[in-house]
């Protein structure tokens, strides 16, 4: 009934609508551990064709050539593709900028995402610096790194890293990705788990104060021997 | 299978070769290539067919000119191009749907409000 009401070209526009209030960032708190950062960011670029008129917006340090930046966001229980936004210029629109125009008013009030160095500077996000030992330097490492196998997967299409086409449809190409992408990690092709709650931090840094402790001990009973 | 160059006659269950030629062409699992035809399917024209997905999935993965593809697949160039186009924009337009919606959380505690 519904191909016979509308014609096609207004199908994809109607679809969109009605899928406007499924709200697909509500998977951040799939498995929620009760941790501030539910999500992981990053910026990814993609090489495109130098367009003819010359603009260095469109450099990308990546290539060292013409690029378009996209943001896309992890849960991080999950592990699924929450969010994507995009294309930007890569020379105007630095990582932090991108996250501050749009994603940033989608979180809740104390609400954090994971995020490299360059995301450093932003009281929402949590940059690999910002951990109280070891351990959870390395869980937030996993991460991260765990985000970069979504990014692998985005560029597994010929599409995404020989574009050839007008730039106004690479953001075509990069939105089926995801959805591929997406449905594929929904499917079974899950990524790998990562052990990212406050009570493993809390167990690690106990551990970890304890192991200090006896260090300490071992040590002054060293010095006491001697 | 046929459609990659591949004939799997005489194997009744596909295996993992099968597996991998069919991602080398398409970029993902039979499985998921069957649960987007039906997320897709009402948004494409009647005439769409099942086959069309994997011809906008080839179009994605493989990325070859569009002489290459329509010979590859055994067809016109210009009905490659009607058909393989609206495919990739229909997948991209389920971004809302299956990725990120884009709904402001302080919109809606003003709503509730």
């Amino acid at each position: 009934m519904f191909c016979f009401l509308f014609p096609f070209k207004y199908h994809i526009i109607i679809i969109s609508l009605l899928a406007y209030w499924q709200i697909k960032l509500a998977n951040r708190f799939i498995g929620d551990r009760g941790c501030a950062c539910k999500l992981s960011v990053d910026g990814t670029d993609f090489r495109i064709p130098q367009p003819t008129r010359f603009w260095k917006g469109w450099f990308s340090f990546k290539f060292k050539g013409p690029g378009l930046r996209y943001e896309v966001a992890l849960g991080i229980q999950s592990g699924y593709i929450c969010w994507v936004n995009g294309p930007f210029a890569p020379g105007c629109w630095v990582d932090i900028s991108i996250f501050r125009a749009k994603l940033k008013q989608f979180l809740r009030p104390g609400e954090k995402v994971e995020a490299d160095a360059g995301y450093r500077g932003d009281g929402s996000t949590c940059p690999p610096d910002d951990c109280a030992n070891m351990r959870e330097y390395i869980m937030k490492q996993e991460v991260r790194s765990r985000h970069e196998t979504v990014n692998r997967r985005l560029k597994q299409f010929n599409c995404m890293h020989q574009f050839r086409h007008n730039i106004d449809d690479h953001v075509y190409f990069f939105e089926a990705a995801a959805v591929v992408t997406q449905l594929g990690i929904e499917s079974g092709e899950r990524l790998y788990n990562v052990l990212y709650d406050k009570l493993s931090m809390q167990i690690f840094a106990q551990s970890e104060k304890e192991e200090e402790m006896k260090l300490c001990q071992m040590t002054q009973g060293g010095l006491r021997l001697r | 299978m046929l459609l990659a160059g591949h004939d799997c006659a005489g194997d009744l269950v596909p295996n993992q070769t099968h597996m991998r030629r069919f991602r080398s062409h398409f970029g993902t699992s039979p499985g998921v290539c069957a649960h987007l035809w039906k997320l897709i399917k009402p948004v494409l024209p009647r005439s769409f067919i099942f086959f069309h997905l994997l011809w906008g999935m080839m179009f994605m993965k493989v990325y070859g000119t569009e002489a290459v593809m329509a010979s590859k697949i055994g067809v016109d160039e210009k009905t490659y191009r009607g058909h393989a186009w609206p495919v990739v924009k229909a997948i991209a337009s389920m971004k809302t749907k299956v990725v990120s919606a884009k709904v402001c959380y302080n919109v809606l505690l003003l709503v509730s409000f």
